[in-house]
C-alpha cells in the first residue's frame, strides 16, 4: 500500500463524514448526498485498486488510467463551477429584487 | 405627452446636475428620475439639488438593474415615453426630443441610439463595435448598426413589455432581443456621444457575453 493511497482514503473518509453530516442536517438535499457519496466511493476505488483504471481506461480509448481519473475530475469540476455559476446569479437578482422594493418602497413613503 | 427620463447613476456626483439641468432645460413636459445605484460620492444630494426625482439602490446592482428600477417608477407614474439616459454627459440632451418626434412621426415602439459619428475612438470602431454588432446579431437575430447604445426611448406599450433581467451590462443586448421576441417595431436613430471616458472595453465584451449565456440557464 503505498502513501497516497492512505492519504486518499482517509481523505475520502472524511468527506463522507462532513458529506453524511450536512445531509443529516438538512444543508443538502438527498440527491445531492448520493452524488458526492458515488464521488467519494469513486476515488477510493481508484485509491484501492488503481489498476482498475486502467482497465477502464483502455476501454474507453485512454492510454493510462492516470489520463482517464484527470479527463473525469475536469469534467466534473467544470460541471460543478457552472452549476455555481448560474446559483450565484439567481442569487445576485434576488438580491436586485429585495433593493428594489426597498428604494421604490423609500420614495413612496416620502411622496 | 409625459416624458420620463430615466437616468442610472453610480458616483456620478461630478457630472449628474449639469446632466439632468439640461434636461429640464429643454421645456415642460419632462420628468427625470435618477436611479442612484449605491453611490459613494454624494451622487443622490446632486441629484436631489438638480430637482431630480431620486431613487436609490441601497447596495450597488448594475446599470441594468438601475434601469429596471426607474423603468418601474417611470410606468407607475404616468409616463407615455420613457428615456434611458447615461448620467455621464456624453449623451446630448437635444437627441431627447428628437427622439420623442422620431417615436410618434414613425409610430414606432422603440428608437434605439446609434453611434454613427466619427468622435467614436478609433479602436472602439474598426474593431470593437463591429465584433460587438456581431455579437449582438448572434444573440438577437437583429443587425443595428450599433450594438451597445445606452440611449433609448420606448414607448409606454413597449417599457410595459419589456423586463430588463439583466443586472449589469448585458441588457442592451437583452432589450433588443425582448423587442424581437414581442414583435415591437423599432427604428434607429443617430446620437450625438461625447468620449471623454472610453466606455466598455474588450474586458467588458467578454462579461457581457458570459452574462449572456448564464442568462440562457435561468
Amino acid at each position: 500500500m503505498h502513501i497516497i493511497q492512505i492519504v486518499l482514503l482517509l481523505f475520502v473518509a472524511f468527506a463522507i463524514l462532513k458529506t453524511a453530516g450536512r445531509a443529516v442536517r438538512r444543508d443538502i438535499t438527498r440527491a445531492q448526498l448520493v452524488f458526492w457519496c458515488l464521488v467519494w466511493l469513486a476515488i477510493a476505488a481508484a485509491a484501492l485498486f488503481p489498476q482498475w483504471t486502467v482497465v477502464v481506461a483502455n476501454r474507453l480509448g485512454v492510454g493510462r488510467g492516470s489520463d482517464l481519473v484527470l479527463y473525469v475530475a475536469v469534467a466534473l469540476l467544470l460541471y460543478v463551477v457552472f452549476r455555481l455559476t448560474v446559483r450565484m446569479e439567481r442569487i445576485d437578482r434576488a438580491m436586485t429584487k429585495v433593493v428594489r422594493k426597498q428604494a421604490l418602497d423609500n420614495l413612496d413613503k416620502k411622496e | 405627452m409625459r416624458i420620463t427620463v430615466v437616468i442610472p447613476a453610480f458616483n456620478e456626483a461630478a457630472r449628474l446636475g449639469e446632466t439632468v439641468r439640461a434636461i429640464f432645460a429643454l421645456g415642460h413636459g419632462y420628468d427625470v428620475v435618477v436611479v442612484d445605484d449605491g453611490s459613494e460620492d454624494g451622487t443622490s444630494d446632486a441629484a436631489l439639488f438638480s430637482g431630480a426625482t431620486v431613487l436609490r439602490h441601497a447596495v450597488n446592482r448594475g446599470q441594468g438593474a438601475a434601469l429596471q428600477t426607474g423603468t418601474e417608477w417611470a410606468l407607475a407614474h404616468d409616463a407615455d415615453a420613457i428615456v434611458h439616459f447615461d448620467a455621464d454627459g456624453q449623451f446630448d440632451a437635444a437627441d431627447i426630443p428628437r427622439a420623442c418626434v422620431l417615436l410618434e412621426e414613425r409610430g414606432v415602439d422603440v428608437v434605439l441610439g446609434s453611434r454613427l459619428r466619427l468622435n467614436v475612438p478609433a479602436t472602439k470602431r474598426y474593431l470593437l463595435l463591429p465584433v460587438a454588432r456581431i455579437v449582438n446579431w448572434a444573440f438577437t437575430g437583429v443587425w443595428l448598426t450599433d450594438a451597445h447604445n445606452g440611449f433609448r426611448v420606448f414607448s409606454r406599450r413597449a417599457a410595459e413589455q419589456i423586463v430588463i433581467r439583466h443586472d449589469r451590462m448585458a441588457h442592451n443586448t437583452d432589450i433588443v432581443a425582448q423587442i424581437r421576441e414581442r414583435g415591437l417595431s423599432f427604428a434607429e436613430m443617430p446620437v450625438a456621444v461625447h468620449y471623454d471616458r472610453y466606455g466598455q472595453g474588450v474586458g467588458g465584451g467578454v462579461k457581457i457575453v458570459a452574462d449572456l449565456l448564464v442568462g440562457w440557464f435561468l
